[in-house]
């Protein structure tokens, strides 16, 4: 396969790393889409509009409404584009916290089937806000503002990360899944299969070098280590059903989490006891998995 | 209000505000509707589509979870190129705070109607002026009607001035919740070519649409989103729509109205509506529907020999300073009558008269809030009140005014 970032679209989004964090994830995955985004419109010769900003994915000349709005920016802007008769495609592409403060847009942008690709990266938190939580941020990890914070709970009581992906599904989205730059292949076939069906929805799992405190050069170990133990799982939710893209191994996987865990500072903090609650928990979020294959899977 | 004359084409037809704003957005060739039940704005949006589905109307509703929403795509939708509606009150608009600042500093002209509803707490569905007064410092042009026929015709200038490429703010056109909004008003009803005549169809300024940019060249330019250091223009963009607001539109104003005199033969004052003021001792000062009562008052006491005015303010923003020293220059004093908690006009007067030769003393009378009655007995006693003043040179400067039930004879 052709290394990507280095094709005669190179152009269209080489500089959007004017300040991220050296090997930013968030801002891999957004050049990445962006680049098949792009791909795309030459094959359809439909040129895109991409909307959307944050931390790692960057801004541009096209930020048009404010914080948390960008899926009724696209319902506004889908309903002009109708009356003025054009017809191209339209991607979102902005962080968890974004989902959280737009639920509401989401969901309604969603449940009435306007024909738009949202991507998510998604690093688990409000990571430029001084890593305070969001609703995606994952178990046990600490945070800046929760009074127990150290303990990487809130009040007391432990949270498990919020799933989108899952709750938009339920809302009207045609085509959903989860996805990481460390699967590039899944990831290409998901990001291409979105913007065929629309409305689409792919949350990408987007280490925050910053927020989450590990060294610069571990942003891929982290996010493959964060597919491989289990964390992430990858699927994917279309008209034909509900599909793992990536097995779990149930065998071994603790090595990898553990391994996962002791890389990042926000985990510092957590005991045996927890890494024990922490394997239980990937394994509930495997078995959901599982059972949402069993019982809607696409037949083989 | 100056019906002057009516134009051969025209109707004369019996609507409410609601109606009223309906009718003159689908005259206005609204393309997108924005929608979010809340009475008694809703009425507006429900019409619309009533019209969308009559076949009267071409344009997409914009129906989504709440008023930020609906704002927003709003918004999203001017900036590609179409004229939009939405009609919302009180905690609607509330809800929308985030949005409502975007649109004026991001130089968005979009529209929307409030049929006022007074704040919570307490519940409440009634109505005073408070809901807007509040977006005074957010840079939208804010137009106050009296009744129907205003309402329609505001909304007509209130498009043509925001949409102007020198002004590029966007409007509130807004009336008192049932008293405007659900009470029958003859309106004069122009025909659509004398509508398309005055009001050109919305376009973008040059170099701006969305859906004519070269995507893959901006693209190329995003940048880290760090908007502390990525905007050292903020404060002189500020500083073009404070003169697009309180410079430009100002004229825009006054120009569109003299045009729509010339189109329409009908008009009620530019800025603000001067009512008896050359000789008066004691103006009267009110915004929308209070007009109607103050204009009754002025004529039953100057028919008794008092030298007594009234002023309306059509437009709360940009403030009509140049109109309001005019017309209080003789003035002894000036009551401002405020449909709201706050003492707007009553600040807002003291502000522009401070300084000025031979200033008047301001008095301000905080009156029918929630609702809350209002009538032509409690005005002339606030008149009578303001007239022992100015022939004193004394009065109480600030009090709120609890309807007194009086009969008229």
């Amino acid at each position: 396969m052709k290394m990507m970032l280095e094709t005669d679209h190179q152009q269209a989004y080489r500089n959007i790393d004017a300040g991220q964090c050296p090997g930013c994830p968030s801002n891999l995955a957004t050049k990445l889409v962006m680049q098949l985004v792009f791909q795309a419109a030459d094959r359809q010769g439909k040129e895109p509009i991409i909307f959307g900003q944050g931390c790692g994915i960057g801004r541009d000349l096209l930020q048009r409404s404010g914080i948390g709005t960008h899926d009724s920016a696209c319902v506004g802007l889908l309903a002009a584009m109708e009356m003025r008769g054009v017809d191209r495609p339209v991607v979102v592409i902005d962080g968890d916290g974004q989902i959280d403060m737009g639920l509401d847009d989401f969901s309604a942008a969603f449940q009435q089937r306007h024909p738009y690709m949202h991507v998510v990266c998604d690093n688990q938190g409000f990571s430029a806000s001084g890593s305070h939580a969001t609703g995606m941020t994952d178990m046990l990890a600490k945070v800046s503002t929760r009074p127990d914070g150290r303990q990487g709970k809130l009040n007391g009581r432990t949270l498990m990360r919020k799933q989108p992906a899952m709750m938009i599904k339920f809302s009207g989205a045609r085509y959903t899944a989860t996805a990481s730059t460390s699967h590039l292949p899944d990831f290409i076939q998901k990001v291409e299969r979105g913007l065929r069906e629309t409305p689409s929805f792919i949350q990408v799992f987007t280490p925050c070098i910053m927020s989450w405190g590990y060294d610069d050069n571990q942003s891929a170990n982290i996010t493959r280590l964060g597919v491989t133990s289990g964390i992430w799982p990858l699927w994917e939710w279309g008209d034909d059903g509900f599909r793992r893209t990536l097995p779990f191994a149930r065998n071994g996987f603790q090595k990898k989490l553990h391994e996962y865990l002791h890389a990042q500072r926000r985990y510092s903090h957590l005991k045996d006891g927890d890494m024990t609650q922490y394997e239980q928990y990937v394994l509930a979020l495997n078995d959901q998995a599982d059972k949402l294959e069993r019982g809607f899977g696409s037949p083989k | 209000m100056d019906m002057k004359t009516q134009t051969a084409e025209s109707r004369v037809v019996l609507m409410n505000g609601n109606e009223a704003a309906a009718e003159a957005c689908k005259m206005a060739r609204v393309q997108v509707v924005g929608f979010f039940p809340i009475g008694p704005s809703d009425e507006v949006g429900e019409n619309l589509v009533q019209m969308m589905r009559r076949g009267e109307l071409d344009a997409r509703v914009i129906d989504l979870e709440n008023e930020r929403s609906v704002v927003n795509a709003q918004i999203v939708a001017a900036q590609a190129g179409v004229r939009t509606s939405f009609a919302t009150n009180s905690e609607g608009l509330v809800f929308a705070y985030q949005p409502l600042f975007w649109a004026p500093y991001g130089r968005v002209p979009i529209l929307v109607h409030v049929a006022h509803r007074a704040m919570e707490p307490p519940t409440t569905i009634v109505t005073d002026d408070h809901d807007t007064i509040i977006f005074r410092d957010v840079h939208w042009l804010q137009f106050h009607c009296e009744n129907a026929q205003d309402v329609f015709d505001t909304t007509l200038q209130a498009y043509r001035v925001a949409e102007d490429h020198q002004v590029l703010l966007p409007a509130f056109v807004t009336y008192a919740g049932w008293e405007v909004s659900h009470a029958s008003f003859p309106l004069s009803l122009p025909t659509q070519a004398q509508v398309d005549a005055y009001l050109p169809a919305y376009k973008l300024p040059p170099g701006t649409d969305i859906l004519d940019t070269d995507l893959r060249e901006v693209y190329s330019r995003r940048r880290l989103m760090s908007v502390s250091y990525g905007a050292p223009e903020y404060m002189e963009l500020r500083a073009k729509v404070d003169r697009a607001l309180n410079v430009t539109a100002k004229e825009k104003i006054r120009a569109a109205h003299r045009e729509f005199i010339q189109a329409f033969g009908r008009g009620y004052g530019g800025l603000a509506e001067e009512y008896r003021t050359e000789d008066a001792e004691v103006v009267l000062t009110v915004l929308g529907s209070v007009a109607t009562t103050a204009r009754e008052v002025v004529d039953e006491m100057r028919a008794d020999g008092r030298r007594i005015g009234m002023l309306k303010l059509r437009a709360l923003r940009p403030f009509p300073l140049e109109e309001v020293r005019a017309a209080c220059a003789h003035a002894k004093v000036v009551l401002a009558l405020d449909r709201n908690p706050v003492y707007t006009i009553y600040h807002e007067l003291r502000s522009a008269l401070y300084g000025q030769p031979k200033a008047p003393m301001v008095m301000g009378r905080v009156i029918a809030l929630g609702g809350r009655n209002f009538t032509g007995h409690d005005m002339r006693d606030l008149a009578l009140e303001a007239l022992e003043a100015a022939r004193t040179g004394h009065g109480e400067e600030l009090a709120w005014r609890f309807h007194v039930a009086k009969s008229r004879k």
